[in-house]
């Protein structure tokens, strides 16, 4: 019977050939990094999630977001300049208390921009979004929203004159199919437009009681008034309303369901915001959180987000990953400036606006 | 029947249907074949179910609140125990501890969420489910299972534990032979509403969250951004796993009553 003959040569080689097998393929360099970020959910959910993921390599542990006061009010919070990795919210409201009133009372990084390749691909219209002190940037523009009129086109024609203008939500032609937003700034920021105010947010106290005034006579028009974006999207797609304030991600989750949603674009002027990236003073993973922010102004990224989220990307691949009628669908009008948009801005008196508010909610 | 009779009649009825009529109303909305959450009804389908349990997210969520309800009812409840056995000697400052002990109770939700956040941010603890979560479920379940366990223990028979100690049994033979048989109903009972109070547990859990999802937590994430047409069949099978929960802590301290009852 032929036997098996190994010298110790042999044995040795054929051992470091075993072990080699079962070592690992890649080093531990390569293996993803799970970073906790606090960022809009439908920012990274889904395809984008996984984008972001594998440009990246991390694993993305995603906290739920409630508004963009939480996320500020969270980095204030003691810890909570190393509780996340990744932070994002909106730039008008949280530019003062995230870099603090002077130099050096920053509670984010200084971002290292050779580390995000793809800040050179922000829009133009975007960069007055940067945050920036001392030449040194901060926070990191990567997405766009604007709210505007939302409505039921098989109840509502798309050239109806109400729906070019703001007016839509208050007139009475469709009175008692109409949803307001239960947000004091939003809503009334929305009828100052509406009655002539180009810059809402800026309105002393006889325009402020003037908008008051509009509304508390308006509101027997009102159907229903909601708080969250799902709300709103059962109340139009059970019927309930015809017209309704309404951000992005309710047109997109509205067409994703394959409801025959109209997005009006109206003349006073949409209401925008910008989305912000920051990365806390403290993140145990700063190097990947660099790496996420690039992933999030990076081509795949940028040609998916108004497709899954109804967000508009600030980076210059997106123009060149949708096709002209995508972009006019989605709204990118707003970037590049064929459409009117004005700034949602923190009013300084916000305690009139919110007593305003609840009188108006009370008439 | 007489004019009073009807009327109590008609409150009761009307008690029942205000509070089993949105639990029905739900399960009917599970079965609704419309890409809607509400009426109309338009037809029977099991398919919002099939949906629930093909998404990995949830089922992980739904897996992760039954691994925390039960790491936090086993926490709690043993602490519990061991308070109320030491409660029941006179100990310094024993009032003033036990109104501390139920501090968590009289705290407003959301006001223990912000001090958990800030507590736990002093201490620079890093959000997890099995760091600050069970932490701020352990806090809010462990004076309910304390208000459970301290009336069985208190009014318990001590000349029973004596007789044991007199017969020559050390303190851990009395505690196990003697105390814990006793007691064992009310410690399972204890168990079972920690675990549901923890499994239901949102508005601490939401201060203190990082990137996982208890249940509630993800329910509350679908309920703000979409309201998916499978949002009843969740809602669903949430209330099963609570109710089959209650129903098992029932049936467990009936059969033990009537164990000691033929003992």
């Amino acid at each position: 019977m032929p036997y098996l003959s190994l010298d110790r040569r042999q044995l040795l080689g054929a051992a470091a050939s075993l072990t080699a097998l079962g070592l690992p393929t890649r080093s531990d360099a390569d293996e993803p990094t799970a970073i906790d970020t606090l960022l809009v959910n439908a920012v990274v959910s889904g395809p984008l999630k996984a984008i972001i993921q594998k440009e990246a390599n991390c694993i993305l542990q995603d906290a739920p977001f409630q508004t963009s006061t939480d996320v500020v009010a969270r980095l204030n919070a003691p810890g909570g300049t190393s509780r996340f990795d990744l932070m994002g919210s909106s730039f008008e409201f949280s530019q003062t208390p995230i870099l603090g009133v002077k130099p050096g009372t920053e509670k984010v990084l200084a971002l290292d921009l050779s580390l995000i390749p793809n800040y050179s691909q922000i829009v133009d219209a975007a960069l007055p979004g940067i945050g920036k002190r001392d030449d040194k940037v901060y926070m990191i523009p990567y997405c766009w929203g604007f709210d505007s009129v939302v409505f039921n086109r098989d109840h509502v024609p798309e050239d109806d004159p109400y729906t070019q203008s703001w007016g839509a939500l208050f007139e009475d032609k469709y009175a008692g199919h109409i949803g307001w937003y239960d947000v004091a700034v939003l809503s009334m920021c929305a009828a100052g437009l509406y009655l002539g105010h180009p810059e809402p947010y800026k309105m002393d106290k006889p325009e402020l009681e003037e908008v008051i005034r509009f509304l508390s006579l308006k509101k027997k028009n009102v159907r229903a008034f909601y708080t969250t974006f799902a709300q709103c999207i059962n109340l139009l797609q059970a019927g309930e309303i015809y017209i309704g304030y309404g951000a992005l991600p309710i047109r997109a989750e509205l067409k994703q369901k394959g409801f025959n949603v109209g997005y009006a674009s109206p003349k006073e002027g949409v209401m925008s915001l910008t989305n912000e990236l920051y990365i806390p003073k403290d993140a145990k993973n700063p190097r990947v959180a660099h790496a996420v922010i690039n992933a999030m102004l990076g081509a795949e990224y940028a040609g998916q987000l108004s497709k899954v989220s109804g967000y508009l990307s600030t980076s210059k691949h997106a123009p060149e990953m949708l096709t002209p009628e995508e972009r006019m669908t989605y709204g990118y009008g707003v970037l590049e400036g064929t459409v009117k948009h004005v700034g949602e801005y923190f009013p300084t008196n916000i305690n009139a606006w919110i007593e305003g508010w609840a009188r108006v909610k009370s008439a | 029947m007489t004019p009073a009779r009807r009327l109590l009649t008609a409150y009761a009825g009307l008690f029942y249907f205000f509070l089993y009529g949105p639990i029905a109303f739900l399960t009917v909305l599970s079965f609704n074949d419309s890409n809607l959450v509400g009426l109309p009804l338009r037809g029977f389908t099991f398919k919002w179910y099939t949906i629930v349990t093909a998404t990995p997210e949830l089922m992980h969520a739904i897996a992760d609140s039954i691994e925390l309800g039960m790491a936090t009812a086993a926490i709690a409840t043993g602490i519990a125990l061991m308070m109320a056995i030491g409660f029941r000697r006179d100990v310094p400052l024993k009032s003033l501890i036990m109104k501390l002990l139920l501090l968590p109770i009289v705290i407003p939700g959301i006001v223990g969420g912000v001090l958990l956040t800030i507590f736990f941010g002093y201490f620079d603890i890093s959000n997890g489910l099995w760091t600050t979560v069970l932490a701020a479920h352990i806090t809010w379940t462990l004076p309910f299972a304390f208000l459970t366990l301290f009336p069985r223990l208190h009014n318990f028979d001590r000349s029973l534990e004596e007789a044991a100690m007199d017969l020559g049994a050390p303190p851990a033979m009395v505690f196990r032979r003697v105390l814990l048989p006793l007691i064992r109903p009310g410690i399972i009972s204890t168990l079972l509403f920690a675990f549901t109070l923890s499994f239901d547990e949102f508005i601490r859990t939401m201060f203190v969250i990082g990137g996982e999802s208890t249940i509630p937590v993800y329910l509350w994430n679908l309920i703000s951004s979409q309201m998916p047409p499978f949002l009843p069949a969740v809602g669903v099978v949430i209330m099963s796993i609570s109710v089959v929960v209650s129903v098992l802590g029932f049936v467990i301290s009936q059969r033990f009553d009537t164990m000691r009852k033929r003992a």
